[in-house]
């Protein structure tokens, strides 16, 4: 899942920006309103992280010139301003969820599984494909009863097929998702990574349960 | 507990009525009583001169003087007394009386309604009637009337000689049951009057008092509604009287300047929320992120030299926060020396002459040595520096700075100009608002926290000065300050 933070104060900045990536996010991070607007309408992020007083740009307005181009991903707040009214107007200029500074870092990783879980439909904390079964929140995954350990980056990619489980997903879809805008390579990566998943989660005496869809990209599960 | 106002009121109309009305009944009563006594008595002093008129004296000798068993004539005084013309001497029901007194205590006549009765004998000096009340035979109200007078002599051969002791006294009562019931209906009539006044009074009285206090319950309502935690609204009443509008205006007055003290607390509590949430929340997530795992010492030092920028950052907020709180509410005293500005300049120079030299700046200080201004020696060292360091952050590398200085009347005119501004010449005005961040490369520094220059703008102010920004098209950034040259008192406040 790709994340896009938009901070001004640099200290905040750097520890958000490196505990998302310890927790499996790719993260495009800035620090300055204008640069926070092009990333946000360059890329498909899965939750924008958004301050409101930066220099360039105000976090409303970003927000405002988002919503005004269709851009639907999920924003979240992050900021200093905890009046009603503060909260009511980054709501209604189409914010998702609203959180104040100071915040328990925990509680910003489970708004934004929330706001990811929400974005792709899901209802329930664990994603379930057949017998393999992921948590988000603690980033295990099981097969069976089988605990399987995966890298951050193998984990990032099965949650995004997961959250996605049915559908055929291509790849710039996983590039775009998966990876942040400083990631070296390119989408071939992918096909490497879903190697490394494939050997780690199949299982030879059941069927397989990441398909190739030759020409399109990858689907996990059967088709929806 | 107080008497209301209401009370005061009443009591005061309800009070001041019945003591008119008193005031009214008694002249009324009195007035009318005297008019119809006045009345009375005329017509019982009228009686009295015609009884006393059909009275003739005999000068007769001595022994003729005695002849009793007549009752309306006595010896030497013979009195006509005609029944027909004056029958209420003689009726049954209410009937008038008369006695006749000779000088000597005699009685001479006396009516046959008395009886065998006697009057009170009296009257008045000389010719003077005298009238008294008093209570007649029958146990009725009477009126009385007492005269003395010289009866007419029966011998017309000899004249009349005026002689004192031929004086008679002659009293004549009558019934005053008719007059006395007319004063008690009177009295009645007043009586009644009166009540029903004064309960029409109380009625309008309540009214009135309700209707005249309904500008103070409302004034009241309204202030009841003012909202501690929303002072923008002002009383709003209607139409109020004169006497009352004064009030409302003080008290929108003074709620006025309480929004605008409270808005300033509500501005600097917003300001601290602001100041120190940021760094707080950077703390908070660094310190939670480098738990979150294991990690290398690098890593662990790495974090905590984060977090102690941001507490040195927290402290320079709150210090500046605190001066400008300070300042706003009127607390900091200023103790003012004569300072040599140039001298000055370079003292706060210097911490910012190293950053100056890797950015490769050129500084011009051009203030004349012996130039000399009168003001706070540490908050102008605060303003310099503030200034100084905007302008070594902001300028261009190989850019200059340059200051200036002269005296214009009773002002020190000092101007820190630095290239490389990268500014809109409209947006100079807004560099002193709180929070204001021009420049991107603010943020990266972490230091500057937007605060430098409302701080210098209000102390420049607390000091007396002024001071201003503009930018040029060259990109010139200048900053002007105006400060009281000789001590503060001389300066006209601004």
């Amino acid at each position: 899942m790709r994340v896009l933070l938009i901070e001004d104060y640099p200290p905040l900045l750097k520890s958000v920006r490196q505990g998302l990536e310890e927790a499996g996010y790719a993260v495009d991070a800035t620090a300055d309103g204008t640069e926070g607007l092009w990333y946000a309408l360059g890329n498909d992020y899965d939750v924008i992280v958004l301050d409101l007083m930066l220099p360039g740009l105000d976090g409303l307005e970003i927000l405002r010139e988002l919503r005004a181009k269709g851009r639907q991903n999920p924003v979240l707040i992050l900021t200093a301003k905890d009046t009603l009214q503060d909260r009511v107007t980054g709501l209604n200029a189409g914010a998702d969820d609203y959180l104040v500074k100071p915040f328990a870092f925990e509680e910003l990783l489970a708004r934004i599984r929330v706001l990811i879980r929400r974005n792709y439909r899901e209802k329930s904390p664990v994603l379930k494909i057949k017998d393999l079964r992921l948590e988000p929140a603690s980033q295990q995954v099981w097969r069976g009863r089988r605990q399987i350990t995966l890298t951050s980056r193998e984990y990032a990619l099965l949650e995004y097929l997961a959250c996605r489980a049915g559908e055929v997903v291509s790849r710039s879809d996983i590039w775009e998702h998966v990876y942040d805008f400083h990631s070296a390579g390119s989408s071939n990566v992918v096909d490497v990574y879903i190697g490394y998943l494939r050997k780690k989660i199949e299982q030879p005496e059941k069927p397989p349960l990441i398909h190739t869809i030759r020409g399109r990209g990858y689907r996990l599960g059967g088709p929806a | 507990m107080n008497p209301s106002l209401r009370t005061c009121l009443s009591a005061g109309m309800i009070g001041g009525v019945a003591l008119l009305l008193l005031v009214f009944d008694v002249v009324i009563y009195t007035s009318i009583r005297s008019a119809l006594e006045h009345q009375f008595d005329s017509a019982l002093l009228s009686t009295a001169r015609m009884l006393s008129a059909g009275v003739e004296m005999e000068l007769s000798p001595p022994e003729t003087e005695t002849e009793p068993g007549h009752q309306d004539e006595i010896a030497g005084v013979d009195f006509e007394f005609d029944v027909q013309m004056m029958p209420e001497f003689h009726r049954a029901e209410h009937p008038a009386y008369f006695q006749l007194w000779r000088q000597d205590g005699g009685v001479a006549a006396r009516s046959a309604s008395l009886g065998g009765d006697d009057l009170d004998r009296f009257a008045g000096l000389d010719t003077t009637p005298e009238f008294r009340s008093l209570v007649l035979k029958n146990r009725r109200p009477g009126r009385a009337v007492g005269l003395q007078f010289l009866p007419l002599l029966e011998d017309e051969d000899r004249p009349a000689e005026p002689a004192k002791d031929h004086r008679l006294t002659l009293v004549v009562a009558r019934d005053a049951g008719q007059m006395q019931s007319h004063l008690l209906f009177l009295r009645r009539l007043l009586a009644t009057g009166t009540l029903g006044i004064m309960l029409l009074a109380l009625l309008a009285t309540v009214l009135v008092v309700r209707r005249g206090l309904k500008p103070l319950q409302s004034l009241s309502a309204a202030i009841a509604a003012v909202d501690e935690s929303d002072l923008s609204g002002r009383l709003e009443t209607g139409p109020l009287p004169i006497e009352i509008a004064p009030i409302r205006e003080r008290l929108n007055d003074l709620l006025e300047r309480l929004e605008r003290s409270f808005n300033r607390e509500r501005r600097f509590t917003a300001d601290v929320a602001h100041e120190l949430r940021t760094p707080l929340a950077g703390l908070r997530s660094t310190l939670e992120v480098a738990l979150s795992r294991d990690r290398e010492g690098p890593q662990y030092r790495a974090s905590l030299r984060d977090c102690s920028a941001m507490i040195r950052h927290m402290e320079t907020s709150v210090g500046t926060l605190l001066t400008l709180a300070r300042i706003e509410a009127g607390q900091v005293s200023f103790a003012c020396t004569s300072i040599g500005l140039a001298e000055r300049i370079v003292s706060c120079w210097r911490p910012f002459a190293e950053k100056a030299r890797e950015k490769g700046v050129r500084l011009e200080n051009r203030v004349p040595a012996e130039l000399t201004c009168q003001t706070d020696p540490d908050y102008l060292a605060l303003i310099l520096t503030n200034l100084l360091e905007n302008a070594v952050t902001y300028v261009n590398p190989a850019g200059d700075i340059q200051i200036t200085a002269g005296c214009t009347g009773p002002y020190v005119e000092i101007a820190i100009a630095n290239s490389g501004c990268t500014l809109s010449p409209k947006q100079a005005a807004e560099v002193f608002d709180r929070f204001w961040q021009g420049d991107p490369a603010r943020s990266k520094t972490g230091s500057h926290c937007g605060l430098g220059l409302a701080l210098v703008q209000k102390i420049v102010r607390a000091l007396q000065g002024t001071i201003q920004a503009d930018i040029d098209n060259a990109g010139r950034f200048t900053i002007r300050l105006r400060l009281p040259a000789g001590p503060p008192d001389a300066v006209p406040g601004e």
